[in-house]
């Protein structure tokens, strides 16, 4: 991914409202490790809004009015693989109800993020996912079943 | 390694969902359509954002994750897809643990019939009725 396209990656969870970068995008321990990270453009760090959950001690990136994306991890155990994704906001109401799209830097990159996320991939009609090689022939060796909820 | 493989070539499955932005409406168009049903289509309007992140904030407080506009099909309903507005997840293994649907309501505090219709069509895919929560639009 890095190599076709420039991103930022984050952990969900920072100490302070400042951006807590990941140096990788693997998941360190499925069953323990957060799934979901941020994904944004390296130089938009700076304009990431963030927003406190004081009850779980942590600041995380305000999806919504930020120029970034989730990226929901996929969970495997040997057994299951349940889907992952990518998304993220065009843009938002602000306070006087106005409609704010977001940067189109922003879009342009989140949309290069998704065709390179795509290629490769094959898409599966039943699970409404794009399915890898080594899923697939998991699924049919070994019988792995892949959970789209 | 193959393992992380694997996950790696599924993450952009599912939704790769961007929202479709609101369409710009031109006279024309806004003389013609008296009655526009949605006009923001899934995204709602400012009191549904309003009311959307206020349940994220519920469920973030309560250690799950957010997932907004989460995907459920729907192999034998009218539609072949309906959009829960907010799920909360198990941060560590992405199991959606509770649903969350922002609609207006009627006078007599029941969702309207499309909202009725959607929770109906996503109960009856999933097992579990999601928890509605209303909005008052201005």
């Amino acid at each position: 991914m890095r190599e076709r396209c420039p991103v930022a990656a984050l952990d969900y969870r920072s100490e302070k409202p400042a951006p807590s970068l990941l140096s990788t995008l693997s998941v360190a321990e499925f069953g323990k490790t957060w799934l979901t990270i941020i994904l944004a453009p390296p130089d938009s760090l700076g304009s990431l809004a963030f927003e406190h959950v004081p009850r779980q001690g942590y600041w995380t990136v305000d999806l919504l009015r930020s120029p970034a994306m989730e990226l929901s991890r996929c969970f495997y155990d040997g057994k299951i693989l349940r889907v992952g994704r990518l998304f993220y906001d065009r843009g938002f109401y602000d306070e006087a109800g106005n409609w704010v799209e977001k940067p189109a830097s922003f879009q342009a990159w989140a949309k290069k993020v998704f065709s390179v996320a795509r290629k490769g991939l094959q898409r599966d009609a039943a699970l409404y996912s794009y399915v890898g090689e080594n899923a697939q022939a998991e699924r049919k060796q070994r019988g792995l079943t892949l959970v789209s909820l | 390694m193959r393992l992380l493989a694997v996950g790696w070539l599924l993450w952009c499955s599912l939704s790769l969902a961007a929202p479709p932005a609101p369409k710009a409406t031109s006279d024309k168009a806004a003389v013609k359509s008296v009655t526009v049903p949605n006009p923001n289509g899934r995204k709602g309007g400012t009191e549904h954002q309003a009311k959307v992140k206020e349940v994220e904030a519920d469920i973030k407080a309560r250690g799950l994750n957010v997932r907004k506009e989460h995907m459920v099909p729907m192999p034998e309903g009218t539609k072949s897809k309906r959009f829960v507005d907010v799920v909360g997840v198990d941060p560590s293994t992405g199991d959606v643990k509770e649903m969350h649907q922002v609609g207006r309501q009627t006078k007599d505090a029941q969702p309207v019939a499309r909202e009725r219709k959607a929770l109906d069509d996503i109960q009856k895919a999933t097992g579990d009725r999601p928890e509605f929560h209303p909005y008052k639009p201005k």
